[in-house]
């Protein structure tokens, strides 16, 4: 006889196991929702989708939905007022445009607010205790604990651009409601972004149909970031987590834990995105690309500008340019030049509006020193690269070596590789203190007797370095192919169609094949669904 | 017309691969049920087969506990009766029960000594046993269930085989147990046995009957598993089907276990000197209690004979 209370206790738990590598995501999200999608009539097909959004933030965060829900309404609301203010003809131009950002400073510190409240306040209130502490003064806080609404860190920052961008007047304020609550709430970028602008999300409220060829190509892309996330970045995570909660270490173990995770985080974070891109694209909406060959890049700005792209793009459009445009900070770097000359005023600016961005991006990425660390060690780096930038093509020149010769690539290529796997390694440390005393161990106690001793008791089997080094193969090659400009997915498309056939199923078996899941395997959740 | 061909080629695909789903599933599943941990099953099932033909007369199933505290050749050395360790870590009454149907295709023992831990621990062969969608896909394309199937292969022969000490895995570690000796006279949480292992129980119960083997349930002196309401549980079910339980843990004293040089790991499992001790007194308790053949003086036996001379333990 079927027990419906522990059919429905167990699809209780089920959904709150719901994440885009999951039976639960392919199984019943997914082709439900386009399913119904199809069925509906194209003017109520955005419902679907608010509804498919809502249920997705609803098993993951619960009650919580109602902050996203709230948050909408308020970004609905704040969005046509200040395009009120813009049209308001009653005042002067220079009120209106007082009146406009009046509105817009309001809107964006209550946003932060909320998103401090949730995300922070622990975090704020116990370095309070500590810094009155070191003066004598009493003050205690008594820690909230409190639950995180799904995706607050990305819909905040869109939420901001939004409202930003009617403000540059780049955009109208949207009139329906529903399309503000489908734009903070469509489930494929829900949990880890890609941060979207609004007009990237126009696609959403037309209700097209589904395609054909949208299916083809949304199921490619979600099999290529399942293959990068339970191929690769999962069968990695038992080792990261051994190596960075484990009490022994050197400094090779520590450099190879590094290594590791920064494997780890790109399959896992590109990975998911992959999913989200894919099943967006199934409905005919294009997220934008959020990394393009990081490991490319030629220097760590560049990384930057592959890697988290479009967290990079919001900093970048919303905090770098306002700040190097404002007119107090190009007083003062006019001041600067016309006292202590050209060349100190070059390294005045770039300081001023990269210090703001990069502590944005630590602090974004959560309550923790090592995240701010995080965001101040880019900073650090990203600054010494401009302001070196000029001398260090007088010196390229002067040895006669040229910017695209082998020697400079390589040099550059493994700088970049020692910044970035570094850098992750103070990311991935439970602490700064724990990421400072790794980082010592690599300067003092580089050797790697124990990485090939213990090789094998880290959680990764024979067959899961097979897998991993197979895996990181294959991707690299599509990288390379990718860098090249060569078109992957049209040579595979132009093959005869019992190829095409044999790769497709050839792609579907190894990821069910090799991939890390099941039985043996601790499901590992996305790394980026924490910020 | 274009539309109705690529319709077609997208039918084609999902059916081919439907197919494929089925066909790959076919070959990966245990011909004698669902398992929990196909990577264990199938080295055991291997390791089975190394057994020469109706030569064991005592299985002894379980979990960790019993290839860490069962020699069988000890067992031998004392009594003549031949036995097998047949228990993996962490091991499940599903895929215990796969071993032992698999495990009497080739042998007739005459008595099942079934170790009590595994019956009070999880017994389903999925992960999540609340997660029924993704147990019924995996049950209708098992393929994602034992999709590692290929480990259980020892492909590199990374899986070192216990024959040559019949499934007993020696460990001479020392780790003092230093809880209270009285373990299973203090107060415990209440223990109940799962409505999944009872079904799973019964399963082992009927093919017993039916196979003509006896069945004893046996627990193993282990502080860290054993309580005084485990045992009442595993006693309970023991009474309600007509079955022999002996429990090891109020016999310490007899068997003369020290819980400071007896076990591995701080009272979970036993040493070889643990080991060594209970498997004395399991071969007396065999004698007296079991009508099971002496095989010494029988040269078919020679190689039971052989193992015993050779250094493996």
């Amino acid at each position: 006889m079927l027990d419906i209370q522990y059919i429905i206790e167990s699809l209780s738990e089920w959904w709150k196991q719901l994440s885009y590598t999951t039976w639960m995501y392919f199984a019943l999200l997914l082709p439900v929702t386009m399913l119904i999608y199809q069925l509906f009539p194209r003017k109520n097909r955005r419902f679907v989708l608010l509804a498919a959004g809502w249920f997705f933030f609803f098993s993951l965060s619960g009650i919580l939905l109602f902050a996203n829900i709230l948050s909408s309404v308020f970004v609905w609301i704040t969005g046509q007022k200040l395009e009120e203010a813009g049209n308001d003809k009653s005042l002067g131009r220079k009120e209106r445009q007082k009146k406009k950002k009046r509105v817009l400073l309001i809107s964006v510190l209550v946003l932060i607010l909320v998103l401090i409240l949730f995300k922070y306040l622990d975090f704020i209130g116990l370095n309070l205790v500590r810094l009155t502490q070191l003066f004598g003064i009493p003050f205690h806080w008594k820690l909230l604990k409190l639950a995180v609404p799904v995706g607050i860190s990305y819909y905040t920052l869109e939420s901001i651009s939004y409202l930003t961008e009617i403000y540059r007047g780049n955009t109208e304020a949207e009139k329906s409601l529903v399309n503000v609550c489908l734009f903070m709430s469509f489930f494929p970028k829900l949990v880890e972004g890609p941060v979207t602008r609004f007009d990237e999300g126009y696609a959403l409220f037309s209700g097209e149909g589904i395609k054909e060829e949208n299916v083809a190509y949304g199921y490619q892309r979600i099999l290529w970031g399942l293959f990068k996330k339970l191929c690769i970045a999962d069968h990695l995570s038992p080792a990261v987590s051994q190596i960075f909660e484990g009490e022994y270490m050197d400094g090779g173990v520590a450099l190879f834990g590094a290594f590791l995770f920064t494997v780890q985080e790109y399959m896992d974070f590109s990975g998911s995105i992959d999913v989200a891109i894919g099943s967006a694209g199934i409905f005919g909406v294009s997220l934008p690309e959020n990394f393009r060959q990081p490991f490319f890049a030629k220097n760590a700005s560049d990384f930057w500008r592959r890697w988290h792209i479009t967290l990079g793009r919001f900093f970048r459009e919303y905090i770098f340019y306002p700040v190097a445009l404002a007119r107090p900070v190009t007083r003062f770097t006019k001041k600067v030049k016309d006292t202590l000359g050209k060349n100190v005023s070059k390294l005045v600016t770039p300081a001023i509006a990269l210090f703001p961005v990069w502590l944005a991006n630590g602090v974004w990425h959560g309550a923790r020193w090592s995240y701010i660390f995080y965001g101040m060690y880019y900073f650090v780096i990203v600054y010494l690269e401009t302001v070196l930038e000029e001398p260090v093509q007088k010196l390229l020149e002067r040895i006669h070596l040229r910017e695209r010769s082998v020697p400079v690539r390589v040099f550059r290529y493994l700088k970049l590789l020692i910044i970035v796997v570094i850098g992750e390694m103070f990311f991935r440390a439970e602490t700064l203190s724990k990421g400072i005393d790794m980082f010592k161990l690599i300067l003092t106690d580089l050797r790697f007797d124990m990485v090939v001793d213990h090789i094998q008791d880290i959680g990764i089997d024979r067959y899961g370095y097979i897998v991993i080094i197979a895996g990181i193969l294959i991707v690299s090659f599509v990288e390379i192919m990718k860098e090249a400009g060569l078109p992957i997915r049209a040579g595979i498309e132009s093959l005869p169609l019992p190829c095409r056939f044999v790769f497709w199923y050839a792609c579907i078996f190894f990821v069910i094949l090799f991939g890390a899941y099941g039985t043996g395997y601790d499901s590992v959740d996305l790394l980026y669904a924490q910020f | 017309m274009l539309s109705t061909l690529k319709h077609k080629k997208a039918i084609c695909l999902i059916l081919g691969f439907i197919l494929l789903l089925f066909v790959t599933s076919y070959f990966v599943s245990p011909d004698e049920g669902e398992v929990y941990d196909i990577i264990s099953t199938r080295r055991k099932i291997d390791d089975i087969h190394l057994e020469r033909e109706s030569s064991i007369d005592v299985i002894f199933a379980g979990d960790s506990l019993v290839f860490r505290d069962i020699s069988p050749l000890k067992i031998w050395d004392l009594t003549g009766i031949t036995s097998y360790d047949l228990s993996d870590g962490a091991m499940r009454l599903c895929d215990q029960c796969v071993l032992i149907k698999n495990f009497c295709r080739k042998q007739s023992p005459e008595l099942l000594v079934l170790e009590a831990d595994i019956m009070t621990k999880d017994a389903s062969p999925f992960k999540d046993d609340f997660a029924i969608p993704t147990n019924m896909i995996e049950r209708l394309f098992p393929i994602f269930h034992y999709h590692t199937f290929y480990k259980g292969l020892n492909l590199f022969g990374e899986y070192e085989s216990a024959s040559g000490t019949k499934g007993y895995q020696p460990e001479d570690t020392v780790e003092p147990y230093e809880g209270s000796p009285d373990y299973m006279t203090e107060e415990a949480e209440p223990v109940e046995i799962g409505e999944l292992n009872l079904i799973y129980l019964d399963r082992i119960v009927s093919f017993c009957r039916k196979n003509d083997i006896d069945l004893l349930i046996m627990a193993l002196p282990s502080p860290a598993n054993y309580n005084k309401e485990v045992h009442n549980a595993v006693q309970k079910w023991a009474d309600d089907n007509a079955i022999s339980f002996a429990d090891l843990n109020y016999e310490c004293e007899d068997i003369g276990i020290d819980w400071n040089t007896d076990t591995k790991d701080g009272g979970d499992h036993l040493n070889i000197n643990g080991a060594e001790k209970v498997s004395e007194y399991i071969a007396g308790y065999l004698k007296d209690n079991y009508d099971l053949t002496d095989h010494r003086d029988d040269p078919e036996y020679s190689d039971w004979k052989i193992l015993r001379a050779a250094p493996s333990e």
